[in-house]
């Protein structure tokens, strides 16, 4: 066994341990960036791991010949032999395949630099420390979700990032709104994860095993019957939901913007929120045994992709905005995934590649916020304008990573995003015409909400604040290397001669997918022609200035301007939900404790009072009164023992 | 056996001087009447034949504790009042009381034995001292340790407070 | 004929009158009269039925003497009452029992 895939299981453990040594240690360590070095450095040792373990297997596939996903165990409660417990058998261990070792590497990768950015991003916060170990139990979570073997495994780091999500977003307790947008975050995705659980649970009465491996050997037509069939996906999917941000659940990830840029970029583009597309891919083999769950994701995906980009447009802060472009995002990864599988390739490029343009998109906002950092919000876009000369590398990076996104020709996002549009084209779903329609519609609205940002941000009319300046290089560099794989990662993935392609050949034959076709001219034009479409809407409207900037009131545009703003009326929706159903219920519970529990009590306390006053004046101090008493009750006893018969003083 | 009449006259001392110590408004004369009570009772024990416990009575009683009793009266009156009540409301409970607790007693009473009853021993002198000596000696002795002991309480108790 | 019925109806009456001297009388001497009352009713009880009537299962003789103790004791309690009663003029200068309710609830 090669050595890197022994020590494969360093690869989770490894960021634990510095995040064990920074709160242990190095937290106390007065004013040194040592912590900072800790998390960099075992987190780059991790992604040396992850980079060899995914070469190897690159030369394993190359050789040829029959292949295996490699899977290392080790048994962690065993109770198949103890007396009065149920026969359970649990193992944890790593998983080897392309899916898992392609994306630790870009986890390890992108949290590597992102780390880096940090050091200067977060310099001058008093939470220095605490915010490196946070980070680093982020990433060992993440990678103990993807590289496990088991569903129970992946659910422990599917928690765990949720956990850690709460804790980053809300890094700055001491702000009511990051603390409120923490508690959301985690609340909402706890929704999600209901569902998750049940699914697990279901599938384990069913199956008995939870092991990946064991489970896609498994007939699964023949276990999962009736309802089963297309509920026990659905449901691991209300936790992808939850975590992707999915509609309805997609209410969290705005909101999370009040965490730091590093975390935005980090858990809410790059990595935690690409976790519920990881999830749904590693369990595809349940997904592909019942089409109307396939269906279901496909839906919900390309609805969320389109909502999102609608409510991206008329965003003024710049995290938001990029954040409605995640959410938009991933609900094409998950419109891929939906198509069927031959969407599935599709899809995990799409992940790779939004990973690196959208880390390196909100590494540049808060580049540009920088300068801005002592004003209430150094994220609106009003202050920016005209940066393009003050900051030429961030310019320039952030440039390359608009043109990804939005799909300009040889960049990373042509060749993923095209593939999703040709995979929802060429799909056997019954409404995958109208999937497609819908899926390049809101590729134009990306184009144009992306392009907007950059003209805001880095063109018009100078502003007055001449003091904006261009970042220390320790938050430029990882800006550059992102580029690089924004720019020319797409390469992998070139039609006719998908390198990536043939990466997941293996699944491509466990799914029964023809071979991929030759480069797909419709699908490309297309794909350039909303690109152009968009660049050009953006320009007339935010180009030189904003020209039409009183458009936004008239009657006909003001409706749906509001309606965007105001999410769709989701949060509205959703708290009164909440409403009716849990502030209700926790206010008749408070009254039932208030006054029928407490108010039990208090009545003992004031019936006792009570009858103790009345008794009182029984208590006159008076001998002869006393006396009174004493022989009435002698009285008493005599007429009992005279009338009593004989055994009243017989004994 | 005593003669009814002679019996009739002696309940009659008692009874009446008993009825008047519990009314009269003159505590003094309540006093009084109380001694002229013990007489009664005295002559009742003589009666009984129990000639020594009848001079105990006259000599303890009357002679002793009803002296007590006076010096205590004389004592704690500031002045013989005739305008303070000298009963308090209780009477009505009281009366009732009484009386049911009196007529209770007669039907106890009512168990015994109707006819004639002899008695058990003329002149108790003899047997009293036999008693008193062998059977119940003890008691005997510790009701001077008794006395003793309430002698030094009624000192504590009625000592007048010392100015230091 | 007198027969124990006599003596019995006698000091039944006697003690009630006593008892009734003790619960209604202001004074605390007067109270004090009163209990002798009692005391005497309950010797001249002893001593008619140990006079009348033979019991194997007492003392011999045990009713004669016990009045005698019955004296001593109201001997001893007749002074501590006096002295108490001495107290209480002292704190007060009356000896009404209505007034000594300071334990009153």
């Amino acid at each position: 066994m090669n050595v890197f895939f022994k020590f494969a299981f360093l690869v989770p453990l490894l960021p634990l341990i510095a995040f064990l040594l920074i709160v242990g240690i190095t937290r106390h360590v007065k004013g040194s960036r040592v912590s900072a070095g800790v998390s960099v450095g075992f987190n780059a040792i991790s992604f040396f791991i992850a980079s060899g373990i995914l070469l190897r297997l690159i030369a394993l596939l190359h050789a040829g010949g029959a292949w295996h996903p490699i899977e290392l165990t080790t048994t962690w409660m065993d109770f198949q032999n103890v007396a009065n417990f149920p026969p359970l058998h649990l193992e944890a261990g790593v998983l080897i395949d392309p899916l898992s070792s392609i994306m630790a590497f870009m986890v390890t990768l992108v949290s590597t630099l992102i780390m880096i950015y940090s050091i200067g991003y977060m310099a001058d916060d008093p939470g220095f420390s605490l915010f490196f170990s946070y980070l680093s139990l982020f990433v060992s979570a993440m990678l103990l979700l993807i590289l496990s073997n088991s569903f129970l495994l992946t659910f422990i780091g599917w928690e765990l990032v949720g956990v850690c999500s709460y804790l980053l977003i809300g890094f700055w307790y001491k702000k009511p709104s990051a603390a409120r947008a923490a508690i959301k975050a985690f609340v909402v995705t706890r929704t999600g994860d209901v569902g998750f659980l049940i699914g697990i649970v279901t599938l384990y009465w069913v199956a008995g095993t939870l092991n990946f491996k064991e489970l896609a050997s498994l007939d699964l037509h023949s276990l999962l019957i009736g309802w089963m069939s297309w509920g026990v996906p659905l449901l691991i999917f209300c936790g992808a939901v939850g975590k992707s941000a999915q509609f309805p659940l997609h209410i969290w990830l705005p909101d999370a913007m009040e965490g730091p840029t590093p975390v935005s970029a980090l858990i809410h583009a790059a990595t935690m929120v690409a976790a519920g597309v990881y999830l749904v891919a590693r369990s595809y083999f349940l997904f592909v045994q019942s089409p109307t769950a396939l269906l279901v994701v496909a839906w919900i995906g390309c609805f969320t992709a389109f909502m999102a980009a609608t409510m991206a447009i008329v965003q003024w802060d710049s995290k938001r905005s990029l954040a409605y472009s995640t959410v938009s995002q991933l609900g094409y990864m998950m419109l891929a995934l939906g198509a069927g599988p031959i969407g599935f390739v599709a899809g995990i490029f799409h992940l790779l590649t939004h990973a690196f343009f959208k880390a390196l998109l909100f590494l540049g906002a808060g580049s540009v916020s920088h300068p801005f950092h002592e004003k209430e919000n150094p994220f609106d876009m009003h202050h920016y304008g005209g940066l393009a000369k003050s900051m030429p590398l961030t310019h320039i990076t952030f440039l390359v990573a608009t043109l990804a996104i939005t799909g300009c020709p040889l960049l990373a996002g042509f060749f993923s995003k095209d593939e999703i549009l040709g995979a929802a084209f060429h799909s056997p779903l019954p409404t995958h015409l109208t999937l497609w329609g819908v899926a390049v519609f809101t590729a134009l609205l990306t184009s144009i909400y992306m392009f907007r940002m950059y003209f805001l941000i880095f063109h018009g009319g100078k502003k007055s604040d001449s003091h904006a300046h261009e970042s220390p290089m320790v938050m430029v560099a990882p800006l550059l290397v992102l580029a690089v794989f924004a720019a020319f990662g797409g390469w992998f993935g070139f039609p006719g001669h998908s390198w990536i392609a043939h990466f997941f050949e293996p699944y491509r034959m466990a799914y029964h997918v023809a071979e991929p076709a030759g480069a797909d001219w419709f699908g490309m034009s297309v794909g350039t022609a909303v690109f152009l479409g968009g660049l050009g809407i953006a320009w007339v409207l935010y180009g030189q200035g904003m020209p039409y900037a009183k458009l936004a009131d008239h009657p006909v545009i003001q409706p749906f301007r509001i309606f965007f703003l105001r999410k769709w009326f989701m949060d509205d929706f959703w708290n009164g939900l909440l409403q009716v159903f849990a502030y209700r219920l926790a206010a008749a519970a408070s009254w039932i404790d208030t006054n029928l529990i407490d108010g039990s009590v208090r009545t003992v306390g004031v019936v006792t009072g009570w009858v103790g006053e009345r008794i009182r004046v029984v208590q006159t101090g008076q001998v002869q009164q006393y006396a009174i008493v004493i022989f009435s009750a002698v009285l008493l006893l005599l007429i009992y023992f005279q009338y009593g018969g004989t055994r009243a003083w017989m004994p | 056996m005593i003669h009814p009449v002679a019996f009739y006259a002696l309940a009659a001392v008692v009874i009446l001087c008993a009825l008047l110590v519990v009314s009269v408004r003159n505590i003094f004369h309540a006093g009084l009447f109380l001694i002229g009570t013990f007489l009664g009772v005295a002559g009742l024990y003589v009666s009984l034949q129990n000639f020594f416990l009848a001079a105990v009575q006259l000599l303890v009683y009357s002679g002793a504790i009803a002296v007590l009793i006076l010096f205590g009266i004389m004592m704690t009156q500031r002045y013989w009042s005739e305008k303070q009540p000298s009963h308090n409301r209780l009477g009505i409970v009281a009366l009732p009381l009484c009386g049911g607790l009196f007529w209770l007693l007669i039907q106890a009473y009512s168990h015994l034995p109707q006819t004639q009853i002899v008695p058990v021993m003329e002149n108790m002198i003899h047997g009293m001292g036999v008693v008193l000596m062998q059977v119940y000696v003890v008691p005997f002795e510790i009701i001077s340790v008794v006395l003793l002991a309430a002698m030094i309480g009624a000192i504590a108790i009625g000592k007048e407070k010392e100015e230091s | 004929m007198i027969t124990v019925w006599h003596y019995a109806i006698l000091s039944a009456l006697l003690f009630v009158i006593g008892l009734y001297g003790a619960l209604t009388r202001r004074n605390a001497i007067s109270v004090l009269m009163s209990v002798e009352l009692m005391f005497n009713a309950a010797n001249i009880n002893f001593v008619a039925f140990s006079y009348y009537f033979k019991n194997e299962n007492v003392a011999f003789l045990a009713g004669q003497v016990f009045p005698l103790f019955v004296i001593a004791i109201a001997a001893s309690e007749v002074t501590v009452g006096l002295a108490l009663a001495l107290a209480l003029y002292r704190n007060r200068s009356v000896v009404n029992l209505d007034s000594a309710d300071i334990l009153r609830g």
